[in-house]
């Protein structure tokens, strides 16, 4: 997976490339501590250019969410299609996360 | 029977009264008439009560067919579970719930997987730093080494005065050396940690990686049952409307049958009020021959069989057979009431 990140005003917006998988736990952890240092108030990630997510990739993002709402920033979902809508769909998602 | 009676050629009446034969002759004729008309009457009152029956039964049989229709459909919409009843709907949800839960905990197992990842993470950052430490001890200790050497060569320059020292710088060297080897055995401590938190890592990606496409293949499934029984609820709703219309225009049908039905209690009415003129008849027939009747005396015997009409109907028609001279003696005007009669039909249904 590649990433890219960049931030207007109070919004983090990070964009997603390839799969989403545990492999990517260091790059995520990277993200994340990028989120939490540079205190946004909304993180948007980008996933539709992201091709494959796993059951890690959605814990990845459930972790981010438990850090970021520990300092009352809120996460949008944003663009997923395919295989990695219909992960999110069967996880309910759309209930945890906004979806932009 | 009246224009028969004046064709047939009469015998003399014998003192100028009535004919005893034409009297028994009509007296036997109004009895039959009035023994049939009756019997007509019943006839047509037993048969309409019948029908009315057998409408009111068809009625019934229409409104339980329409009551099976709703059980049939109620038994299909719902399975008996422990005694209770769930509806195919409820039941999927029931699915739905389950499946949900499963697939949140399978990604709360993910969450915390990833999260001990990066707690070992710092695990390993911390033992990188201690690692560093014991190069330093090492450092140390061969600077301490190289001390007691050079104790050890000053001693000996010293001579016998030395000798102390000498062994001193002895016990210095043994001490690096042990400290020299608890240094590498912390360093070979530290690799085994670092190996096992590694090897964590390989567990940790097993944990955290659940194949979920049955899970997936499951919701969609779901998906598509909650359709299924959604239209099956919609195509149910319609059949249940169609049988309930088709059974309230049945019965709507049968009551207007029933109330045509009704038409015998006027017939019975008609039929009373015949017999009872015809009885009144009987009665004045004898008066006819008479000559000594005075003029007032006749006009109450016509108000007398007036009254003997009670449906206004009848009464009516008989007031407009009369000779307008005689209506106006007895009814106090030419106007017939002829609307009455409307009025009674309504108070009959």
């Amino acid at each position: 997976m590649e990433f890219a990140m960049q931030q207007i005003d109070n919004t983090l917006e990070v964009r997603m490339i390839g799969r989403f998988t545990f492999s990517e736990n260091q790059k995520f952890k990277t993200i994340l501590q990028h989120a939490l240092a540079s205190k946004p108030s909304v993180v948007v990630f980008d996933l539709s250019k992201v091709d494959f997510i796993d059951s890690a990739g959605l814990g990845m993002l459930l972790l981010a969410k438990d850090e970021m709402d520990s300092v009352n920033a809120s996460i949008l979902l944003r663009g997923a299609e395919g295989q990695v809508k219909k992960m999110l769909n069967v996880s309910c998602f759309e209930v945890l996360f906004g979806m932009a | 029977m009246t224009a028969n009676l004046a064709t047939i050629e009469l015998p003399d009446t014998p003192e100028g009264g009535q004919h005893p034969h034409l009297k028994a002759a009509v007296d036997a004729a109004l009895l039959v008439v009035l023994k049939t008309l009756p019997m007509a009457s019943d006839l047509v009152e037993k048969n309409a009560c019948d029908l009315s029956g057998k409408f009111k039964s068809l009625a019934e049989g229409a409104q339980s067919q329409s009551e099976v229709v709703q059980q049939v459909i109620d038994l299909a919409n719902n399975l008996s579970y422990e005694g209770q009843k769930i509806s195919l709907f409820e039941f999927s949800q029931i699915l739905e719930r389950a499946l949900n839960d499963a697939v949140s905990k399978i990604l709360y197992v993910s969450k915390m997987a990833i999260s001990m990842v990066y707690s070992l993470d710092e695990a390993i950052n911390s033992l990188g730093e201690i690692e560093t430490f014991t190069t330093r001890i090492q450092t140390i200790n061969k600077q301490t080494n190289l001390l007691a050497m050079n104790a050890k060569i000053e001693a000996a320059r010293a001579g016998e005065a030395g000798h102390g020292f000498a062994v001193v710088a002895n016990e210095v060297r043994q001490v690096s050396k042990e400290v020299n080897a608890l240094s590498a055995e912390m360093r070979s401590g530290i690799e085994r940690v670092t190996q096992s938190v590694r090897k964590g890592y390989t567990t940790l990606q097993e944990v955290a990686t659940t194949d979920m496409s049955e899970n997936i293949n499951a919701k969609e499934k779901l998906d598509k049952l909650m359709d299924a029984l959604l239209t099956q609820n919609a195509s149910f709703r319609n059949i249940l409307q169609g049988s309930a219309d088709a059974s309230r225009e049945l019965s709507q049908t049968i009551s207007g049958m029933t109330m045509v039905m009704q038409f015998q209690d006027r017939n019975s009415q008609l039929i009373q009020n015949s017999v009872n003129a015809i009885r009144e008849v009987e009665k004045q027939i004898q008066l006819l021959e008479r000559t000594d009747i005075k003029e007032e005396a006749a006009l109450d015997i016509v108000k007398n069989m007036t009254s003997v009409f009670t449906l206004s109907e009848l009464k009516s028609q008989f007031l407009e057979a009369l000779p307008a001279s005689m209506r106006i003696s007895i009814h106090g005007t030419d106007t017939i009431p002829g609307a009455a009669s409307t009025d009674e039909e309504i108070e009959l249904f």
